[in-house]
């Protein structure tokens, strides 16, 4: 499997240096009384466990900081760590085993490398499959404390486990707990400094437990350890475990229901659907209206624009505050009055999705599909959170098992998946544009073009892509209080990130708008937007803004396209342009410059230059073929 | 014998076979194993297996290297 080792060294590398310097994060709100020689003194324990066990929920609830969390495995792929009275708790992405099969497992392995304290969050859902990494460490030498957690939802599934006998037969303490209600979580707290070295296995017994991952690398040999150690799991299993027919839960119906792909296919119709409604209609139609137009350009604009002109001498820089791109009219106006209410429904409707369990679903559901274009069904989860943000879903681009697929993945993302802000509009503009039939063929343009480039890319790259192999959650009712957190974080993250560059892209448009140079750039766009797309020449000034964000210039298409009450200055074929366009146009400044780090800079140029080429070319295309049909 | 993407939403089989050593040293991993009993419980494409309360999705390719005796 292929491995960016650079990459990891490098977030390593930057772990370690923020330990050793004790920097201002997170942790420093926890406990503050601490100075950073205290806290270098703690002892370090880092959490470990297999995916989708509820690790991140359990960090939030030791450490009173927030991390997302969600119900698919492969949420985490940073590291978090925190200050608690005990100790430092550090985060890992969810593994299988220690070893190197893909990139969450050399992350983690490095960092518990480092430690000798681990927290092994088990699933009392899936002992069977969390004992084997359980027991790696034990045979490793770690101290382990075991923290047998979901034991609400596995007795609700008729599933009893002996506490007791598992601590004999492992060796080790195991606390019982229901992360998500808070229970349990003080034991465990308690009992830190009661992690102690387990039993390991027999066939390790004589062998030094800092040799035994290096004995691990000879396939051979490693073969012999993984049958025993198996061996030995499933004699712990046997033993603790007991089961009363409980028959088959609802939750498990559901599942099983949501595979069938009809009903699997109906479900992401009526989500799509909804998404529309809520979206589309409820939030873009009538609250962004009220908002933007009853309270924004009624109240705020005519007195911002009266205080500044109270203040700021007619000229230029009163312009760039509040002229026709003014940083404190039109940014503002977009950044509260359109994108705001947007992301943060958009959010919510996401985060319902990710914490049901339904995500994994669509993976299995869309892993055909996806194979043909050299992914697997995996794929589809940062895909899906491609729609929320690009630039978090390029990150989760990480989860996938090679570097073909990593390619791959980024070029779609960067290609033809629009982010929330950006969908919002679209999803608001298809009204304008033409209704149902404006939907049908912004879908086919861009299924196709996604068909079409996964399918070159899955000819001309080098490799294989790696096989679908993947747990599925239960499905699960979304606790509304992590909804609302995780809703918040992501807005949180997507104001830091877009407002600087709203208001950096303002001031450029505004400045070119005064020198000249929006209307040479409209000149020498010209043979592209008018001959080509058969656009207004304006409609260069959506591009540029684009160019800064694409939600920023999707935006200042709604205004040309007659959203509110602006006059519509483009046809209806024009929009269906310019929004398959901005769609395919290069992604944001930001997603663009984590695409470099993620990918380096000639892949990633690549992608961003290729991304303008085809957007323009399909653009061409679309128009004429709109000529015929609209 | 037969392969698992052979098999029917049902039915019951024992693993018999990973034809790919990698995949068996990961499957081993998740709790599949070579003599594990599992039951498929959907199959659109993908083929999805359970055991005891786990389920796993074995995409269709890799379900066609993977060998399992019928119950």
């Amino acid at each position: 499997m292929n491995i960016s080792k650079g990459r990891v060294a490098e977030s390593l590398q930057h772990l370690f240096a923020s330990v050793l310097a004790c920097p201002h994060s997170h942790s420093a709100n926890l406990n503050n009384s601490k100075n950073c020689a205290d806290r270098l003194n703690l002892p370090k324990i880092v959490l470990a466990g297999n995916p989708n066990v509820g690790k991140s929920v359990f960090f939030n609830k030791l450490t009173g900081y927030y991390v997302e969390v969600s119900n698919y495995p492969g949420t985490t792929v940073d590291i978090s760590r925190a200050f608690i009275e005990e100790a430092e708790i550090i985060d890992t992405p969810g593994i299988y085993g220690i070893g190197s099969f893909n990139e969450e497992e050399i992350v983690a392995k490095e960092i518990i490398l480092q430690v000798d304290t681990v927290l092994n969050i088990v699933s009392a859902l899936s002992l069977e499959r969390d004992l084997f990494l359980t027991q790696q460490l034990i045979d490793m030498g770690y101290k382990v404390l075991i923290v047998l957690n979901q034991t609400d939802e596995a007795r609700a599934r008729g599933i009893k486990i002996d506490i007791n006998s598992l601590e004999n037969m492992l060796g080790v303490k195991v606390i019982p707990t229901i992360a998500t209600k808070n229970q349990g979580i003080d034991d465990v707290k308690e009992n830190i400094k009661n992690a102690r070295t387990g039993r390991r296995i027999d066939f390790l017994k004589n062998i030094p437990e800092k040799d035994v991952l290096k004995l691990e690398e000879d396939p051979e040999q490693r073969n012999l350890i993984y049958t025993e150690r198996r061996k030995r799991i499933n004699e712990i299993v046997e033993t603790v475990l007991s089961k009363t027919n409980k028959g088959v839960s609802i939750s498990t119906k559901i599942g099983i229901l949501l595979l069938n792909p009809v009903i699997g296919l109906t479900v992401s119709a009526i989500i799509l659907f909804a998404l529309y409604q809520i979206l589309g209609v409820l939030v873009a139609g009538n609250f962004v209206d009220f908002l933007e137009n009853k309270i924004l350009l009624k109240y705020y604009t005519p007195w911002i624009t009266n205080v500044v002109s109270l203040i700021v001498p007619d000229g230029a820089f009163r312009e760039i505050l509040t002229g026709e791109f003014g940083l404190l009219t039109m940014t503002v106006q977009y950044i509260i009055g359109v994108l705001l209410p947007l992301i943060i429904s958009f959010n919510i409707f996401m985060c319902i999705l990710e914490d049901s369990g339904y995500l994994p679903r669509l993976a299995v559901l869309t892993d055909r599909f996806l194979a043909k274009i050299g992914l697997n069904g995996r794929a589809v989860i940062p895909i899906i959170l491609g729609f929320g943000c690009i630039t978090m879903a390029t990150i989760s681009t990480r989860i996938l098992g090679s570097n073909r697929e990593r390619i791959i993945a980024n070029t779609i993302l960067g290609l033809v998946i629009p982010c929330s802000a950006q969908l919002g509009i679209i999803v608001a503009l298809m009204a304008l544009a033409g209704g149902f039939k404006a939907w049908i063929i912004y879908l086919i343009t861009i299924f196709t073009v996604l068909t079409v480039i996964g399918t070159v890319l899955n000819k001309i790259l080098p490799g294989k892509s790696s096989y679908l192999l993947i747990d599925l959650p239960p499905m699960r009712l979304p606790v509304i209080k992590n909804v609302f957190n995780k809703t918040l974080s992501k807005t949180n993250h997507f104001l830091k990130e877009a407002t600087p560059l709203f208001f950096l892209g303002a001031f450029i448009v505004s400045i070119l708008k005064m020198t000249g140079g929006l209307k040479v750039i409209q000149h020498t766009l010209a043979p592209l937007t008018i001959n080509i797309m058969h656009l207004p020449a304006e409609t260069a000034n959506i591009f540029i803004m684009g160019l800064i964000r694409r939600d920023f210039g999707a935006a200042g298409l709604a205004e040309m396209a007659g959203m509110g009450t602006h006059a519509a200055i483009l046809t209806q074929a024009q929009v269906l342009v310019c929004l398959v366009v901005i769609t395919l146009f290069v992604p944001c400044i930001a997603s663009v410059i984590v695409m470099f780090k993620e990918r380096g800079w000639k892949e990633a140029s690549t992608i961003w230059i290729g991304s303008w080429i085809m957007a323009f070319i399909v653009g061409g295309i679309l128009s004429s073929i709109l000529g015929f049909v609209m | 014998m037969v392969k698992l993407s052979d098999i029917e939403v049902g039915q019951k089989v024992e693993i018999f076979q990973f034809i790919d050593s990698d995949i068996k040293l990961f499957s081993s991993r998740f709790g599949i194993e070579e003599g594990q009993l599992v039951t498929c419980t959907a199959k659109p494409g993908a083929v999805v297996i359970s055991k005891n309360q786990q389920e796993i999705a074995i995409g269709k390719d890799l379900s066609k290297q993977i060998y399992v005796k019928v119950i």
